[in-house]
C-alpha cells in the first residue's frame, strides 16, 4: 500500500516535472542489479509444504550463487506496518533443478524448503490474546466461545477441520448422505456447518504466519520477500467451504494498443471509442522465451498503450465481508513493467528520448515510444502480482513474463518530434 | 438711569471738563485760568474714559469730580462773591449724536471737544464747539449736547449754572460693535479615503483683497471685529477657527470676498482653496483633507496594553501587514517572531519553541478556533481586517489557558465600526474578500466578511495551458466567511455574535487512475481532502460594577475534515463542540485583581476510517459520540505588592473525558516517579507564577514558572483501539521563563527571554526494537514514553514604528530535543532550529508608497542520513536503511521577501496595490526544504521553494 501511494506520488511529481532523478524504477540498467520478482509455488504454503521459489534478476551480471539466502519464521508487525523479523537462518538447500523461461538478460536461481508444521502455531504474529488487534466490528461477530478460546485451542480446531475435510467428503459422496446426516452422526460436523464455517474465511485471515525470505545480494543491497502461511488450502475442501486458495496470476497474453489519437493518458479499449491496433507481442501459450521480437511501427498521431490479459481472479471473499453488509471485494492485480534498451541504442542519448512505460495503478499502461530512432529494441518485463484490499495478510501472489520489442519509426513521427 | 448707565449706552468717550461759570476765564490757548493763575486743562488722551462701565465708571466719574473741583476755583472779580461748588452737575440724559453713514464710510472720525453752559435747572443752555471733527458731526454732536439734561450744580446748597466743556467722540470702532455674529461659512473637516473626520484642526481664513470697506466700516476694522467673536481669532490678519470633535467648524460674519481657505493640520498635507463668500448665505462645505501617511488607519494601532504574562508578545496590527511574505495576513506574524520555527513549505505549521503545532493552542476570543491558517498557512482563516488584536504566548503563560503545552494564540475580533458603513474589497493573485461594517443604529453594529481563494482556477489555468499536456487536473480552494453582530447594551454591557465558517479541499483527479476499492472510495481516480468548519459564539462582557466584571463566551463549532486517496484509504470525522469559558474577575482595590473562571471544552466526534493495513487488510472504524474536550477550571491572583513589582500566580484543573489513566493530583513539574501521585481522575492539576519588576521606566526583570497538560497528541488517534492504546496519560510540560526588556529610546526596545520546556508522556510510536514476540495483546503502537526538553534564548529588538521607519531583528538560539528510545540518549527533534535571524524593515515613503523586506537565515532542519536500503520485492520498492535519527542537516534557509505598496487616495475611498516578492533570493541561493530520493536511495536532490511573486490591490470606502 504504502508503495502504491509512493508510486503515485512520483507519479505526480513526475508529471508536473519535479523529479530530475536519471534512473526510473522501471528501466533497468545494466549498472545495477535489478529484481524482477521472486515467484512462490505454491502462492501460499500450508504447515509442511515444500515451497520453489523461483528469483529472477536483470541489470549488472553477477554470481548468483555468492547470494546469501536466509529465512525468518518470526515475522512480527503492527498495524502501522512496522515490522521487524527475528531468528534468521540460513536457507534450507533443498536441490532443485532450474529450468528457465527467460532471456539470457535475466539470472535465475530456483530454491526449495520446507514451511515448519508448526510455524502458525509458534508465530509471534498471532498473539496470545489473538483478538487483541482486530477491528471491533469483527471481533462482535465472534460467538462467545470462540471468543474465549485461546490462541492454541483455535489452531488445534482449525487443524482437527483438517484432518476431518478427507472423511467429511467421502460421507457425503454418498447420495444417500446429507449434510444433515452427518450432523446428526458427527457432532464436530455440526459445530463446523452450524457455527464455524461462515467465521472461517476471516479466522484464517487471523491465523496466517507471515515468514520472509532474505537475499543478500554481493556487493549491493539485501532483498526481503514475505511469503504466508496458512489453512486455506487444507480446509477449502470442507462441506461448505468458503475458503478460497491463493494462487500465482497467469498472464495469457502481451500486447501493444496503438491507439488512433494523440496524447493520450489513459486508454481503455472497452469504454474508448477510439480506433486501434492490437500487436499481440506475446500470446496464450507463449510460454517460452523465443528470443523473436514483435515490431511496433510507431508513427504521428497515435498513442501507445502497454496491457496484459489474464485469467480471472482466485475469489471475491474477503474478510470485509464480514463487517460490511454484503461488501465484497475481489482479487486485484498490480502490473509492475520493467523495460531495459540496448546499452548500444542508448549510449549517446539523453534519458529524456528514451522510451517509457508509465503505470498509474491500471493494467493498461502508457507506452511512450522513444523520440530518437536509435533505439530500435527493449527487453519488457511484467510482473503480475495479486492484492486484495480488504484482505487480512494476503499472500502475495506474482508472475513474470518477458517479452521483446522492436521499433520502428515513420519519418512523419521521427519529424514530428524533431519540431517538438 | 444713571449715568454710567448711560455711557454705557451711549459709548462715546467723553472728555469732560468741568468749570465753574463764574471765576473762570479762557484764554486765548483754550486754558482756563482762575485768580491769574493757569488752571491746566488735561489732554484730551488723559482723560479719555476707556470703555468701562459699572464701578468703574463710577471712579472715573469720580476723578473726573476731583479734577474740576481742584482747577474749578471762581473767577478773579467774583471769588470773594462765589461760594465752592458743592455739588458737579451730573448727567441724566444723554441723546446719542447722529453717526451718518455717508460720513464713517469715509473714515470720519473724532472728538468734538464742546463747551456747555449747564444752567441751574440742569438743562444745557448754550454749546460752544471748541475743537471741531467735522462740520456734520459737529452739528451732529451739538446738537445732541442741547438735549442733554443735568442734575445741576451746587454751591452752597443752592444749585448753579456752570460751565463743562465736554468732548463727543465719533469712534468706527463704536460702530463696528454693532456687528452681531452670523454664521456663514462652515464645513468639515473630512480624511480623504477614509473619510474620517478631522478633528481639532486649524482652519484659517485669508481675505484676499483687504482694501474695500464692509458695511460701511473699513475692511481692516471689520475683520478687526469679527476677529472678536466667539470660535474665531485673528491671526497675522487672518481669520482662524478650529475644528472640532466632528470635524465641523464654522466662521462668523465673513464679509462677501473672495477668500483663500487653508488648513495646516498636523498629520496631512495643507489644504488650500480659495472661495467666494456670501455674507447673506451661509454655506457649508466638506473639505478632504490629505493624509501625509496612511499606514496608520486600517486598525486600531495595539495598544501598549498592561503585559500580564511574560512573554506576550504584541505587534501592531497595521505593521504586521506590511511584512514582506505575510500576504498582508497579519495573524502571519507570529511566524516572524522569536521562538516560532520556520515552517516547512507548503505546511502550516507554528512551531512554538521546538513543539510540534499539535501542542499548541489557537482561539478567538478566547473560543478554541478549529484551524488557524488555510492550506500550508497560506492564509489565516479569520479576516485580518477585523482583528483587534493578535497575541501571541510562546510559553510560561497563565491558568486562562488550558490543554496545550507550548504556546498560545489568541485572535480578539474588534467591534464593527460605528461611525458610518465602512467596506473594502481585496484581491490578490491569491484570493479575493470583501468586508463590510457598520452601524445599524445606536447600539447595534454589523461586520460582514467572505474570501474565496484563486489558488484552484490558477492552477487549473497552467494545467490546461501548460505546454506539455498534463493528465490530472486539481482543484484546490478555500472560502471563509465571517458575520459579528454587535451590541451595547450601555457602557457596561455589550454582547456580540460571530458567525465564522471556513473550508479548505483539494481534489486532484488522475485520468485513467485505477487505485484501490469502490467499497472505500467510488472514485478510485480521485484524491480529495476537505477540511470544513463552522463557528458560531456568543459574547457577553459585561462590567458589574467597579469591582466585578463578567466575561463570558460560548462557542459551537461544526467542523467535518474528509479525505481520501485514489480509493486507497477514506476517513471522515465529523465533529461537535462546545466551549464556554466564563471568567469572573473581582479588583480589590490597586493591589489586587482576583479572577476566576471556567474552560470547558468539549468535543462529540463522530468518526470513519477506512485505512489500510501493512498486509492488505483496510481497517474499518467507526466511532460515534466519542467524547473528547479539556473541562478545566481555573483561578488566578494579580498581585501588586509594590508600584513596580506584579505577581501573578494561579491554579488550574484540567480533566480529560476521553482518555482513562489514573491523573495527578499534584501539579508536576517533572515525571515524579519516586512518589504516588496519582488519583482515579484522568486530570491534571497546574501551577503556574507570573511575575514582572520595574527596575525603573526602562529595564525590566521578569520570570514565569508553570506546569502544563493537554490530551496526547495526535489527538484521538493515539487512544484509539487498534491505532493506539486508550490508557496513555495526558502529555505534561514544564515551562520556565527568565526575561528582561530594555526601552533603549523611545522608539528601540529590546526583549531577552531564556526558557526551558520539559515534556514528559508525549506519545512515542513504537518501533521494532519494543516488540515483544511473546507479547499477550499484540504489539504495542503508542507507548507513553515519550520525552522531551527544549531550551533557548530569544532576542527581540524593535524599533516602533517612527516617522518612516520601523521593523525589528528576532533572533532565536534554541535546540529542541526528543529522547531516542532506541539510542538511550536526547536526539535533536525534526523540529530544532539553532539559529533562526529574521530581519523585518519597512520604510513608508513620499506620495504614499511603502517598502519593506523580510531576511530569513535560519539554520537547516535536521534530517536523518540514508545510510543503506532494502528491497521489498513483495511489493515492488526500496526501504531506506536510516542512520543516527536527526544525525544530519539540511544546508542553511535563507530568504529575502520584498514589497511593495502604493496608495491611491480618492476623496471617500482608497485604493492600494502591493507588490509582494516572496523568495527572491531564489536567483542566487536555494534555500533546501528537504529532501527526495529517487527509488533506488541513491541519488537524492534538494526541494527548494521557488521564487513567488504576488500582486494585490485592495479598496476601502
Amino acid at each position: 500500500m504504502k508503495k502504491r501511494i509512493t508510486c503515485i506520488l512520483l507519479v505526480f511529481l513526475g508529471l508536473i516535472g519535479c523529479t530530475e532523478f536519471p534512473n526510473s524504477y522501471n528501466r533497468v540498467n545494466a549498472d545495477m542489479i535489478r529484481t524482477l520478482d521472486f515467484m512462490y509455488e505454491p502462492a501460499e504454503a500450508v504447515p509442511g509444504d515444500t515451497v520453489t521459489m523461483t528469483a529472477v534478476f536483470a541489470g549488472r551480471q553477477f554470481e548468483i550463487d555468492e547470494i546469501d539466502w536466509s529465512i525468518s519464521f518470526d515475522v512480527i508487525s503492527n498495524n502501522y506496518g512496522i515490522d521487524t523479523a527475528y531468528n534468521l537462518q540460513p536457507l534450507p538447500e533443498v536441490p532443485v533443478e532450474s529450468s528457465s523461461s527467460f532471456s539470457s538478460n535475466t539470472q535465475c536461481v530456483v530454491k526449495k524448503f520446507v514451511v515448519p508444521e508448526d510455524v502458525i502455531r509458534n508465530s509471534p504474529a498471532i498473539p496470545r490474546n489473538w483478538l487483541a488487534d482486530i477491528p471491533e466490528e469483527f471481533a462482535g461477530s465472534i460467538p462467545e466461545w470462540v471468543y474465549s478460546l485461546q490462541k492454541d485451542s483455535v489452531i488445534s480446531m482449525i487443524e482437527t477441520l483438517t484432518e476431518k475435510a478427507d472423511e467429511w467428503n467421502e460421507y457425503l459422496q454418498d447420495s444417500t448422505h446429507t449434510e444433515e446426516t452427518l450432523a446428526a452422526s458427527d457432532p464436530l460436523f455440526s459445530l463446523y456447518v452450524n457455527r464455524i464455517n461462515h467465521l472461517l474465511p476471516e479466522l484464517l485471515q487471523i491465523f496466517t504466519a507471515p515468514m520472509r525470505i532474505f537475499a543478500d545480494l554481493p556487493g549491493a543491497h539485501r532483498i526481503k520477500s514475505d511469503y504466508w502461511v496458512r489453512y486455506n488450502r487444507q480446509l477449502i475442501d470442507l462441506p461448505g467451504s468458503m475458503l478460497y486458495e491463493n494462487t500465482n496470476p497467469v498472464i495469457d497474453s502481451i500486447s501493444v494498443y496503438k491507439v488512433a489519437e494523440e496524447n493520450l493518458f489513459s486508454f481503455d479499449p472497452d469504454d474508448d471509442s477510439y480506433s486501434y491496433e492490437r500487436i499481440r507481442l506475446l500470446g496464450p501459450g507463449d510460454e517460452q522465451w523465443d528470443g523473436v521480437p514483435v515490431n511496433v511501427i510507431v508513427d504521428e498521431g497515435y498513442s501507445y498503450f502497454i496491457t496484459c490479459h489474464n485469467q480471472p481472479p482466485d475469489s471475491l471473499i474477503t474478510m470485509d465481508s464480514a463487517i460490511v453488509n454484503g461488501g465484497k471485494s475481489e482479487e486485484k492485480l498490480n502490473p509492475q513493467w520493467y523495460f531495459q534498451l540496448s546499452e548500444n541504442e542508448i549510449e549517446k542519448l539523453n534519458v529524456t528520448e528514451y522510451m517509457n512505460i508509465v503505470d498509474i495503478g491500471n493494467l493498461i499502461a502508457a507506452l511512450y515510444p522513444s523520440t530518437d530512432e536509435r533505439i530500435s529494441t527493449a527487453t519488457i518485463w511484467l510482473k503480475l502480482s495479486d492484492y486484495m484490499i480488504n484482505e487480512n495478510r494476503h499472500p502475495v501472489a506474482s508472475t513474470l513474463k518477458e517479452v521483446l520489442v522492436s521499433f520502428t519509426y515513420t519519418q512523419a513521427y521521427l519529424d514530428s518530434k524533431e519540431k517538438k | 438711569m444713571n449715568f454710567p448707565e448711560i455711557r454705557c449706552l451711549i459709548r462715546p468717550l467723553m472728555c469732560l471738563a468741568l468749570l465753574y461759570t463764574t471765576g473762570f476765564a479762557q484764554t486765548d490757548d483754550g486754558v482756563l485760568e482762575r485768580d491769574g493763575k493757569r488752571a491746566e486743562q488735561p489732554p484730551a488722551e488723559s482723560i479719555e474714559m476707556p470703555e468701562v462701565s459699572g464701578e468703574a465708571g463710577q471712579e472715573m466719574d469720580e476723578e473726573m469730580t476731583e479734577h474740576s473741583q481742584k482747577s474749578g476755583e471762581a473767577p478773579e472779580e467774583e471769588q470773594e462773591e462765589l461760594p465752592p461748588i458743592e455739588k458737579m452737575p451730573e448727567l441724566v440724559s444723554f441723546v446719542e449724536a447722529d453717526y451718518p453713514k455717508d460720513v464713517y464710510s469715509e473714515g470720519i472720525e473724532g472728538n468734538v471737544l464742546m463747551t456747555l453752559l449747564v444752567s441751574d435747572s440742569g438743562s444745557v443752555d448754550s454749546v460752544w464747539v471748541d475743537q471741531g471733527v467735522h462740520p456734520i458731526l459737529d452739528s451732529s454732536a451739538v446738537k445732541a449736547a442741547q438735549k442733554f439734561e443735568f442734575e445741576p450744580a451746587e454751591a452752597s446748597g443752592q444749585p448753579v449754572a456752570v460751565y463743562l466743556q465736554y468732548e463727543y467722540r465719533f469712534s468706527l470702532q463704536e460702530v463696528a460693535q454693532d456687528i452681531e455674529p452670523m454664521a456663514n461659512f462652515g464645513g468639515k473637516l473630512i480624511e480623504r479615503g477614509t473619510r474620517a473626520p478631522v478633528p481639532d484642526a486649524m482652519v484659517v481664513i485669508t481675505f484676499l483683497d483687504t482694501t474695500g470697506e464692509v458695511a460701511g466700516l473699513p475692511f481692516e476694522l471689520y475683520r478687526k471685529r469679527i476677529g472678536e467673536f466667539e470660535g474665531q481669532y485673528l491671526e497675522e490678519d487672518r481669520l482662524v477657527t478650529m475644528s472640532d470633535t466632528n470635524g465641523e467648524f464654522t466662521f462668523f460674519s465673513l464679509p462677501t470676498a473672495e477668500v483663500a481657505l487653508s488648513v495646516p493640520a498636523a498629520g496631512y498635507e495643507m489644504f488650500t482653496d480659495t472661495f467666494q463668500v456670501n455674507a447673506s448665505e451661509e454655506v457649508r462645505m466638506e473639505f478632504y483633507l490629505h493624509r501625509l501617511d496612511y499606514s496608520n488607519y486600517e486598525i486600531v494601532v495595539y495598544g501598549k496594553t498592561s503585559k500580564k504574562e511574560v512573554s506576550r508578545r504584541q505587534l501592531s496590527l497595521n505593521e504586521v501587514k506590511k511584512i514582506p511574505g505575510l500576504g498582508g495576513d497579519a495573524v502571519k506574524v507570529v511566524q516572524a517572531l522569536p521562538g516560532v520555527g520556520r515552517p516547512t513549505m507548503g505546511f502550516g505549521d507554528v512551531v512554538v519553541r521546538g513543539a510540534p503545532t499539535w501542542d499548541s493552542r489557537f482561539y478567538l476570543d478566547g473560543i478554541n478556533l478549529p484551524a488557524i491558517y488555510h492550506f500550508g498557512g497560506l492564509k489565516s482563516v479569520y479576516n485580518s481586517d477585523g482583528l483587534e488584536d493578535v497575541s501571541f504566548y510562546p510559553g510560561g503563560f497563565g491558568t486562562r489557558y488550558g490543554g496545550g503545552i507550548a504556546g498560545v494564540i489568541e485572535l480578539t475580533s474588534r467591534k464593527p465600526k460605528t461611525d458610518r458603513w465602512h467596506g473594502s474589497a481585496d484581491v490578490s493573485t491569491l484570493d479575493a474578500s470583501f468586508l463590510v461594517e457598520g452601524p445599524v443604529n445606536e447600539n447595534l453594529s454589523v461586520m460582514g466578511s467572505a474570501r474565496r481563494s484563486f489558488i484552484g482556477d490558477l492552477v487549473s489555468w497552467y494545467v490546461d495551458n501548460a505546454p506539455q499536456d498534463l493528465p490530472f487536473s486539481v482543484s484546490p480552494f478555500y472560502w471563509d466567511y465571517l458575520l459579528k453582530v454587535n451590541y451595547d447594551v450601555d457602557e457596561n454591557l455589550s454582547l456580540f455574535a460571530t458567525f465564522l465558517g471556513s473550508r479548505d479541499s483539494l481534489n486532484m483527479h488522475i485520468e485513467g487512475m485505477q487505485g484501490g476499492s469502490e467499497e472505500i472510495d467510488e472514485q478510485t481516480d480521485k484524491m480529495g481532502a476537505s477540511l470544513m468548519f463552522h463557528l458560531a459564539m456568543l459574547g457577553v462582557d459585561w462590567k458589574i460594577s467597579k469591582m466585578f466584571t463578567n466575561t463570558f463566551r460560548y462557542g459551537f463549532n461544526y467542523w467535518d475534515n474528509q479525505f481520501s486517496v485514489f480509493g486507497q484509504m477514506k476517513t471522515k470525522n465529523i465533529s461537535y463542540d462546545h466551549h464556554l469559558r466564563d471568567q469572573f474577575d473581582i479588583h480589590l482595590g490597586e493591589k489586587f485583581t482576583v479572577s476566576t473562571g471556567i474552560d470547558l471544552y468539549l468535543m462529540n466526534l463522530d468518526l470513519q476510517l477506512a485505512i489500510p493495513q501493512e498486509g492488505g487488510l483496510i481497517r474499518r472504524d467507526t466511532v460515534d459520540n466519542w467524547l473528547f474536550g479539556t473541562l478545566g477550571g481555573y483561578s488566578f491572583l494579580e498581585w501588586r505588592p509594590i508600584k513596580d513589582l506584579k505577581i501573578i500566580g494561579g491554579l488550574r484543573y484540567d480533566f480529560f473525558p476521553e482518555l482513562d489513566y489514573h491523573g495527578s493530583y499534584l501539579p508536576e513539574f517533572w515525571n515524579y516517579e519516586d512518589i504516588d501521585n496519582t488519583t482515579r481522575f484522568s486530570g491534571e492539576p497546574s501551577a503556574r507564577l507570573n511575575m514582572r519588576y520595574s527596575i525603573n521606566d526602562n529595564h525590566i526583570i521578569k520570570g514565569a514558572v508553570g506546569n502544563y497538560s493537554q490530551t496526547p497528541q495526535p489527538v484521538g488517534q493515539v487512544i484509539m483501539k487498534g491505532w493506539g492504546d486508550p490508557h496513555l496519560p495526558a502529555t505534561k510540560a514544564a515551562h520556565y521563563v527568565l526575561g528582561y526588556e530594555w526601552q533603549i529610546s523611545d522608539l528601540i526596545r529590546a526583549d531577552i527571554q531564556g526558557y526551558i520546556n520539559n515534556q514528559w508522556n508525549i506519545p512515542r510510536m513504537a518501533d521494532p526494537e519494543d516488540f515483544d514476540p511473546d507479547a499477550i495483546d499484540g504489539e504495542a503502537l503508542w507507548l507513553e514514553d515519550g520525552k522531551a526538553r527544549m531550551h533557548g534564548v530569544e532576542l527581540m529588538l524593535r524599533h516602533d514604528q517612527g516617522k518612516r521607519f520601523f521593523g525589528w531583528l528576532a533572533y532565536t538560539l534554541s535546540r529542541s530535543e526528543r529522547y531516542d528510545n532506541t539510542e538511550k540518549k536526547y536526539v535533536l527533534y525534526g523540529e530544532d532550529q539553532t539559529h533562526h535571524l529574521q530581519l523585518v524593515g519597512n520604510w513608508r515613503l513620499a506620495r504614499q508608497w511603502e517598502s519593506g523586506f523580510r531576511f530569513r537565515y535560519v539554520t537547516g532542519k535536521p534530517t536523518t542520513p540514508v545510510i543503506g536500503k532494502i528491497e521489498n520485492e513483495t511489493y515492488s520498492y526500496f526501504e531506506p536503511i536510516t542512520g543516527e535519527v536527526n544525525s544530519d542537516r539540511l544546508d542553511p534557509f535563507v530568504q529575502l521577501d520584498l514589497r511593495v505598496e502604493k496608495k491611491f487616495v480618492f476623496d471617500k475611498w482608497l485604493l492600494s496595490g502591493y507588490l509582494d516578492l516572496q523568495n527572491i533570493s531564489y536567483f542566487l541561493y536555494k534555500s533546501p526544504e528537504f529532501t527526495w530520493y529517487d527509488a533506488f536511495y541513491e541519488d537524492k536532490t534538494t526541494v527548494s521553494n521557488i521564487f513567488q511573486p504576488g500582486i494585490g490591490v485592495k479598496a476601502e470606502f
